[in-house]
């Protein structure tokens, strides 16, 4: 049996499953970091439930920066939506200056966390203060080199929308990329709720 | 669902949730509640902005089967992962059958 009588391929990489190949190798990479976070967030509750007494976190963090961070990343995903929308609809123009947009919000959430750790530091909260910094600096630390992988993809992908080399067959490399980011958004959601809040 | 067959989603409006339940998110840590009403509630919340985030953003509300049950299989494996991490928790489960024994 040949290869493709066994993967009947049809235009655009879509399977007889209805589900463009790329796309299910987007979800199956998210799936993995779905885990990856959940050990993080794991070793969290374990350090959090078994620790005799834990800070609170608004003593040490600056809470309304990071909540102003968290408006950040979720209109960066509304951009996103809106430059997958633009794309569909063949307007290349307005998908890369959205694309552009949404990675420039990435980059305003990386300078504010940035800003974040400075602030902290100066206060002599590190990351070997106490419990609560060693956790807050990993899990977010691992989230930021998301974000930055993110911001990359962003600009990436928007230089092949911008020269018109990504057609509208081609939809799903957008998509994936958004797929990815909306991603980002969701991790920090989670983080910023248990992390910095609880 | 094929991928072509998304429907358009309003993204502004999702916005518009998700923002209302951040504020709301912030304010609640204000009220001095109990840890474990503030922690239910939080991560309550948090839930929901996820899931909205994943159903319209990520369009999973409008996937097909594949995806969903791909996700949701992760999922599941996620949530045992976690509850595997009881022991850890709460100490060694099994120290007082030792005991008697």
């Amino acid at each position: 049996m040949t290869q493709s009588s066994t993967y009947p391929a049809t235009p655009h990489g879509v399977l007889n499953t209805g589900v463009n190949t790329g796309k299910l190798g987007m979800w199956v990479f998210l799936a993995s970091e779905i885990m990856f976070f959940t050990a993080l967030i794991g070793s969290y509750i374990v350090l959090r439930l078994g620790a005799d007494s834990w800070p609170v976190p608004g003593d040490y963090l600056a809470v309304p920066v990071l909540a102003v961070n968290t408006f950040v990343l979720i209109t960066s995903s509304v951009t996103m939506v809106k430059a997958v929308q633009a794309f569909d609809a063949g307007d290349n123009d307005r998908s890369a200056r959205l694309l552009l947009l949404t990675a420039l919000l990435g980059c305003v959430f990386l300078t504010i966390k940035l800003w974040d750790y400075n602030h902290m530091i100066h206060n002599e909260f590190k990351i070997n203060t106490n419990l609560l910094g060693s956790i807050y600096y990993f899990l977010t630390g691992f989230h930021g080199l998301h974000v930055l992988g993110g911001v990359i993809s962003l600009l990436v992908i928007r230089s092949g929308v911008k020269s018109g080399k990504l057609l509208g067959g081609q939809h799903f490399r957008v998509e994936g990329v958004g797929l990815y980011w909306h991603f980002v958004d969701l991790i920090w959601i989670v983080l910023f709720a248990i992390l910095c809040l609880v | 669902m094929t991928d072509a067959a998304h429907p358009k989603v309003n993204a502004i409006s999702i916005f518009l949730w998700l923002a209302v339940l951040t504020a709301a998110e912030v304010g609640v840590v204000y009220l001095h509640l109990s840890p474990v009403v503030l922690a239910a509630l939080l991560v309550g919340t948090a839930v929901v902005k996820a899931l909205l985030v994943a159903s319209y953003f990520m369009h999973l509300k409008f996937e097909g089967k594949l995806i969903l049950w791909m996700v949701g299989g992760t999922m599941i494996l996620a949530t045992f992962f976690l509850l595997m991490l009881w022991p850890d928790i709460v100490g060694d489960p099994w120290a007082w059958v030792m005991a008697e024994g």
